[in-house]
């Protein structure tokens, strides 16, 4: 697969051999799925969170004091 | 018998039985869930002989021939061989002693294959302590 | 467990958990990319591509793992109707749905190097495509319906039936001729892996596990929000309703 040395730091980037495209591809795919799946969670938690106050508006506050348990 | 020990029977018989079910099925198509049949397995149960297989073992050593086409190996379960002809590029991993599957045609015993993929095990190492392995003579993998 | 029975008490100690479950991700996963991409050596048989691993491995393993947690739910809300089991099997799902999705995938891309396919019809790959659908089926069944009780109900069901996947997938190796390898990690004997790529591995098992704790319980978050503001509505209308 001819890479020189496969460990250590080569002008700012890793080598990775002549496969280096389906590593790099891999890491991709897994960052982009786990930062895609943290920011749609964060997201969504911040439409129901600002859902519930107005609707706590709407209600007459009665029950405001309540909300408090899940910020975190 | 309260309610509660009810659902918990009724899932716990419900589990087991798909379990016996889906035991049964797989059992039943045993020869279609194998992905390739070894050599040995051909020999012994004589299936039809033309027609689409595809057979996996190791590559015997010595019995790798790159250069012409077609490739020229033979896959060995260390039981029974079969002569297998291939044209086409071969996986980076492929070599004498390594894991194979190849799938074509079986013409008079001998694989036409036009697929042939490489097969790894599962141990993970660094190659100096491959090499190390082998000069010591504890080598227990492929050679 | 009595005391996490209570779901105002367990969401307030899900909240206080949270920022730990981040940074001990982020220590983890950080760690472990350094350890996995620069630090750990070359395969002797595969050389640079073994990188793959060390992301297809642990995703494969918590996509098994979640799926036991979704089941675990499913069947404590099915048969103790524990308040929060619905919530965290529903909140663990789509978790499970995204890693089942990454093992697949960062499996393709190390199939073609090493195998010299993408994709093979074998026991092992074509049972974790079932676990994929399995995750997507639940999810859409629990959202099919107006009621979300019998959503619930019906999706609990499913995760339970899908159970029987779980052990396919794990013995496939075993059991069937594959071209997948068998485990390296859980023999019997030692592990057929070298430390120093040993190390890397379980950090970044630790550094997804870890997310997956975080996610979730951002997940449920939202879920008890909206129990709330359901709960909020139904008050509502019901004093709307007895004034009309």
């Amino acid at each position: 697969m001819g890479h020189i040395h496969g460990r250590g730091v080569i002008i700012g980037t890793v080598d990775l051999g002549g496969h280096a495209g389906f590593v790099w591809a891999a890491y991709a795919v897994a960052v982009t799925v786990l930062i895609g799946l943290l920011c749609l969670s964060l997201r969504e938690r911040s439409v129901r969170r600002r859902q519930l106050s107005e609707l706590e508006a709407a209600t007459g506050g009665r029950r405001r004091r309540r909300s408090g348990g899940t910020r975190s | 018998m309260k309610a509660k020990h009810r659902r918990l029977t009724f899932v716990g018989v419900g589990l087991l039985l798909l379990a016996g079910a889906a035991g049964l099925v797989l059992v039943a198509l045993e020869d279609t869930v194998v992905f390739f049949f070894a050599p040995s397995d051909l020999q012994a149960q004589e299936r039809a002989p033309e027609g689409r297989v595809r057979i996996g073992g190791l590559i015997e050593q010595g019995s790798l021939e790159r250069g012409g086409t077609p490739i020229r190996f033979r896959i060995t379960d260390l039981r029974a061989t079969v002569q297998v002809s291939y044209r086409g590029l071969l996986p980076d991993l492929i070599r004498e002693g390594q894991g194979v599957v190849a799938s074509g045609l079986l013409v008079n015993g001998m694989l036409e294959a036009d697929e042939v993929l490489a097969k790894h095990d599962e141990t993970y190492m660094p190659k100096e302590v491959a090499d190390a392995l082998r000069k010591a003579g504890t080598w227990k993998g492929a050679p | 467990m009595h005391a996490l029975a209570n779901p105002t008490r367990f969401m307030r100690l899900a909240g206080a958990v949270l920022p730990w479950t981040v940074a001990a991700a982020a220590v983890f996963l950080a760690a472990g990319l350094w350890q996995a991409l620069v630090v750990s050596p070359p395969d002797y048989q595969q050389g640079e591509t073994v990188r793959i691993m060390y992301v297809h491995v642990p995703s494969a393993w918590l996509s098994m793992f979640i799926y036991m947690v979704v089941a675990a739910g499913s069947a404590s809300f099915l048969i103790w109707k524990h308040p929060l089991a619905d919530v965290a099997a529903q909140a663990a799902a789509p978790i499970g749905a995204a890693f089942t999705a990454m093992a697949l995938a960062t499996g393709a891309i190390w199939g073609q190097p090493t195998w010299g396919t993408w994709w093979v019809w074998d026991a092992r790959l074509t049972s974790v495509l079932v676990l994929l659908f399995l995750y997507l089926g639940y999810i859409a069944l629990v959202n099919a319906f107006d009621d979300p009780e019998r959503g619930a109900r019906a999706g609990a069901v499913l995760a339970l039936a899908g159970v029987i996947n779980i052990p396919i997938i794990k013995f496939s190796v075993d059991w069937w001729n594959t071209l997948h390898q068998p485990a390296s990690l859980t023999r019997l004997d030692a592990p057929a892996i070298h430390s120093s790529m040993l190390v890397p591995l379980l950090l970044m098992v630790a550094g997804l596990f870890m997310y997956f704790l975080a996610v979730l319980i951002i997940r449920m978050q939202s879920a008890m929000l909206v129990r709330r503001s359901r709960a909020l509505g139904r008050v509502a209308r019901g004093t709307a309703g007895s004034r009309a």
